[in-house]
C-alpha cells in the first residue's frame, strides 16, 4: 500500500467512514512499518485538538429573538389573511392585492414572510384572536365606503401596535348600515418608553453608545416595546456604564435605557413598579404595600417636601422619605410641577380602559393565571376610578437605590394625597 | 443515523409541532457549527454573526419544508452554505481575504497554546482553496458523511474523500505541524 494512499483511509478513518476488515488491516500494516503514516495520524490528532471556532457569548441570544420576530410576524400576517378574507366575505369583493405589508410596515419589519403551514398547529389562542380581528375588520369595512381594506389594516396595526385602536371601532347598527365611526377616545398622556428590569423602570436612550462586544449578557426581558406582540429580548449590561442596561432588538439592533431617576438630597432614586408590565405606553403602578389604613383601603400620605428639582413628594404617614416616597401621577422628571397640570384624568382612565381591552384578549387566548390577574389588576384600577371621581391612578413611585423595597407603599390615588391635607402638587 | 442525528430528529419534529424550546436548543447545538462555517467563508466575526442570525430564521421559517429524509446537518449545511453563497453575490460582503503567503510563517518551536493553535488554524481553513474548505466544513464541523456532503456539493462522495484529505495536507504544512512531527 502506498503512503498516499494508506493516508487517505486514516483521513476518512476520522471521519467516521467504515473500512473495509481487509482494508483496515493493510492500513493497520502499512502504519506498522511506515513513520510518516505514523506521524500522519498524529498530526490528524493535532488537528483535531486545534478545535473549531464556538459562537460568541450573545449570540444564540440575539437569534431567538429574530426567531422570536419572526414568529410573530407570521402570526401577524396570519391575523391579517383571516382579516381580509372576513372583509371579502362582508363585501363580496374580491380582495384587493394592496394590502400586502400594511401591518408589518407600521411595525418596521422587513417584507413579510411566508407563514409556514406548521406555524398555525396548535394555536387554538391564535385561532380565537384571529376571528375576534376579523369581526372588527367586518365593522369597519362597513363604517368605511371607501378604501375599506386599507381601513381595516390600519385597525389591525393600531391594534398590534398596542395602541388604543379597539375604542376607535364603532358599533354597527341593529341594521347593520352605514354609521358614522366614532371619535377616537381621548389619547392617553404621552407616557416615556419605559421598560421593566428587576423591578426597576428604564426609559429608552435617545442614542446607543455601546457596541455589542463591550457588553455582558444579563437576562432576558420580556417585552412587546411599540409593537403590541410580546418577545424576548437579551438584556445586557455594559462595566463601563452599570446603571444603563443594553435591549437587543428584533433585528439585531442594541437600543441602551436608561433607569428612571429622582435626586433627593443628592441621592438617586430610581422608579419602580409594583405591578409587571411589557409594553410601551403603559404607567408604571405602585409596589404593594402594608395594609391599608384608610376607610376605602388606602394608605395615607403626606406630603414630605420636595426632591431635588422642587417637586412635591410624599410618603405613608410615619414613614421617611429616606426609604422612598411617591410623586403625583404624571410628573415628568425633566419638568417639575408641569407634567401634573398636563396630566389628563380622562385620559389616564380611557387608558386604563384600553389596558383591560388588551388583558382579557390576552387571557381569553393564553388562558394562563398571569393573564388573567391582568385582567384583575385593570379592572380593580377602573373600579376605584369610578369610586373616586376625577382620580387619576397610577401614581409613580420612587425607591432608594439598592434598598428594599418590599411594603414601601400601596395604592392610592391623587385625591386621597389631597385629602390628606398634605396639598398635592 | 446517529445519537445526535436521532436528538436532532426529535427536536425537529417537537420544533414543528410549534416548540419553541426545542428550537431552541436545535439552534444552540448547530450554532456553533454555522457561525464557524461563516467565519471561515467571510473572515469576519460580525458577518459570521448576521450569517448565523439568518440561517436559523430562514431554517425556522422553512422547518415545516424538512421532510426529514435527510439528515438536519445535512439540511442546515445546506442553508448555511446558500446562505454565504447569497450574501456574497449580493455583493455586499467579501469573502475570506485570507492568502496563504499572509500566513504566519511555520513555527518550529512548541506549538502548544491551544488559543494559539486554534487561530492559526482558522486562517488557514481560510485560505484553503473554496472547494477544499467546503468539503472540510462539511465534514469536521457539520459531521455529514462524504455521502451526504457530495449531495450538497454536488460531487461524488469520492470527490469529498480527496478534498477533505488534499485539506487535511494543507493544513499540516500550513500550520507547521509536519516540521513538528519531523523535529
Amino acid at each position: 500500500m502506498e503512503c498516499r494512499e494508506a493516508q487517505e483511509l486514516l483521513s476518512a478513518a476520522q471521519d467516521r467512514e467504515a473500512l473495509h476488515d481487509t482494508t483496515a488491516a493493510s492500513v493497520a500494516a502499512h502504519c506498522r512499518t511506515c513513520p510518516d503514516c505514523t506521524t500522519f495520524v498524529a498530526q490528524l490528532n493535532a488537528l483535531r485538538e486545534a478545535g473549531a471556532p464556538r459562537a460568541p457569548l450573545g449570540l444564540a441570544e440575539r437569534i431567538s429573538a429574530a426567531v422570536s420576530l419572526e414568529a410573530d410576524r407570521a402570526e401577524l400576517e396570519q391575523i391579517e389573511a383571516a382579516a381580509i378574507a372576513a372583509a371579502t366575505a362582508a363585501t363580496g369583493r374580491d380582495t384587493p392585492a394592496a394590502v400586502d405589508g400594511s401591518v408589518v410596515g407600521r411595525l418596521g419589519l422587513d417584507a413579510p414572510a411566508k407563514v409556514p403551514a406548521w406555524l398555525t398547529r396548535g394555536r387554538l389562542w391564535f385561532a380565537t384572536t384571529a376571528v375576534a380581528v376579523a369581526a372588527l375588520v367586518m365593522v369597519g369595512v362597513v363604517v368605511v365606503r371607501t378604501g375599506e381594506v386599507q381601513k381595516a389594516s390600519d385597525l389591525l396595526a393600531e391594534r398590534a401596535a398596542g395602541s388604543a385602536g379597539l375604542s376607535t371601532v364603532a358599533p354597527p347598527t341593529a341594521s347593520g348600515g352605514s354609521v358614522a365611526q366614532t371619535p377616537p377616545a381621548a389619547a392617553p398622556s404621552r407616557i416615556p418608553d419605559y421598560v421593566l428590569w428587576t423591578g426597576g423602570v428604564f426609559s429608552a436612550a435617545q442614542s446607543t453608545d455601546a457596541t455589542a462586544s463591550q457588553l455582558t449578557p444579563a437576562g432576558t426581558m420580556r417585552s412587546a416595546l411599540n409593537t403590541g406582540l410580546v418577545q424576548a429580548l437579551p438584556v445586557m449590561t455594559s462595566s463601563s456604564d452599570p446603571r444603563a442596561i443594553f435591549l437587543t432588538l428584533p433585528g439585531g439592533a442594541i437600543e441602551r435605557f436608561d433607569p428612571v431617576l429622582r435626586q433627593r438630597k443628592g441621592t438617586s432614586f430610581q422608579l419602580q413598579a409594583g405591578v409587571e408590565f411589557q409594553r410601551y405606553g403603559v404607567w408604571p403602578q405602585l409596589p404593594p404595600g402594608p395594609t391599608p389604613t384608610s376607610a376605602d383601603g388606602s394608605p395615607a400620605f403626606v406630603q414630605s417636601g420636595t426632591d431635588d428639582a422642587g417637586v412635591a413628594i410624599y410618603v405613608r404617614v410615619g414613614d421617611t422619605p429616606e426609604r422612598g416616597f411617591a410623586v403625583a401621577p404624571g410628573t415628568a422628571v425633566a419638568a417639575p410641577g408641569a407634567a401634573d397640570a398636563a396630566f389628563d384624568a380622562a385620559a389616564a382612565v380611557a387608558a386604563a380602559v384600553a389596558a383591560v381591552g388588551d388583558a382579557t384578549d390576552a387571557a381569553a387566548g393564553a388562558g394562563t393565571a398571569g393573564a388573567g390577574e391582568a385582567v384583575a389588576t385593570a379592572a380593580g384600577f377602573v373600579a376605584g376610578a369610578a369610586v373616586v371621581a376625577g382620580a387619576e391612578a397610577v401614581p409613580t413611585v420612587f425607591t432608594v437605590d439598592g434598598a428594599p423595597t418590599t411594603g414601601a407603599f400601596a395604592t392610592t390615588e391623587r385625591s386621597r394625597l389631597t385629602q390628606s391635607g398634605a396639598g398635592g402638587p | 443515523m446517529t445519537a445526535a442525528t436521532t436528538d436532532d430528529a426529535t427536536l425537529v419534529e417537537l420544533a414543528r409541532g410549534g416548540d419553541r424550546e426545542a428550537f431552541e436548543r436545535l439552534m444552540r447545538e448547530h450554532l456553533d457549527a454555522v457561525y464557524g462555517h461563516a467565519l471561515r467563508f467571510f473572515g469576519d466575526t460580525a458577518t459570521a454573526e448576521d450569517v448565523a442570525q439568518e440561517v436559523f430564521v430562514k431554517v425556522y421559517r422553512s422547518l415545516g419544508d424538512f421532510d426529514g429524509r435527510a439528515a438536519f446537518s445535512t439540511w442546515l449545511y445546506r442553508i448555511t452554505r446558500n446562505v454565504c453563497l447569497d450574501m456574497f453575490r449580493r455583493g455586499k460582503r467579501q469573502a475570506s481575504p485570507v492568502d496563504p503567503v499572509d500566513l504566519p510563517e511555520t513555527p518550529s518551536g512548541d506549538h502548544a497554546s491551544a488559543v494559539v493553535a486554534s487561530i492559526d488554524l482558522e486562517r488557514a481553513v481560510s485560505a484553503l482553496p473554496p472547494e477544499d474548505r467546503d468539503a472540510f466544513n462539511a465534514i469536521a464541523l457539520f459531521g455529514l458523511s462524504y455521502a451526504d456532503a457530495g449531495t450538497v456539493l454536488g460531487v461524488p462522495a469520492g470527490t469529498v474523500k480527496s478534498r477533505v484529505f488534499r485539506a487535511r495536507r494543507s493544513l499540516v504544512v500550513a500550520l507547521g505541524l509536519d516540521a513538528k512531527a519531523g523535529a
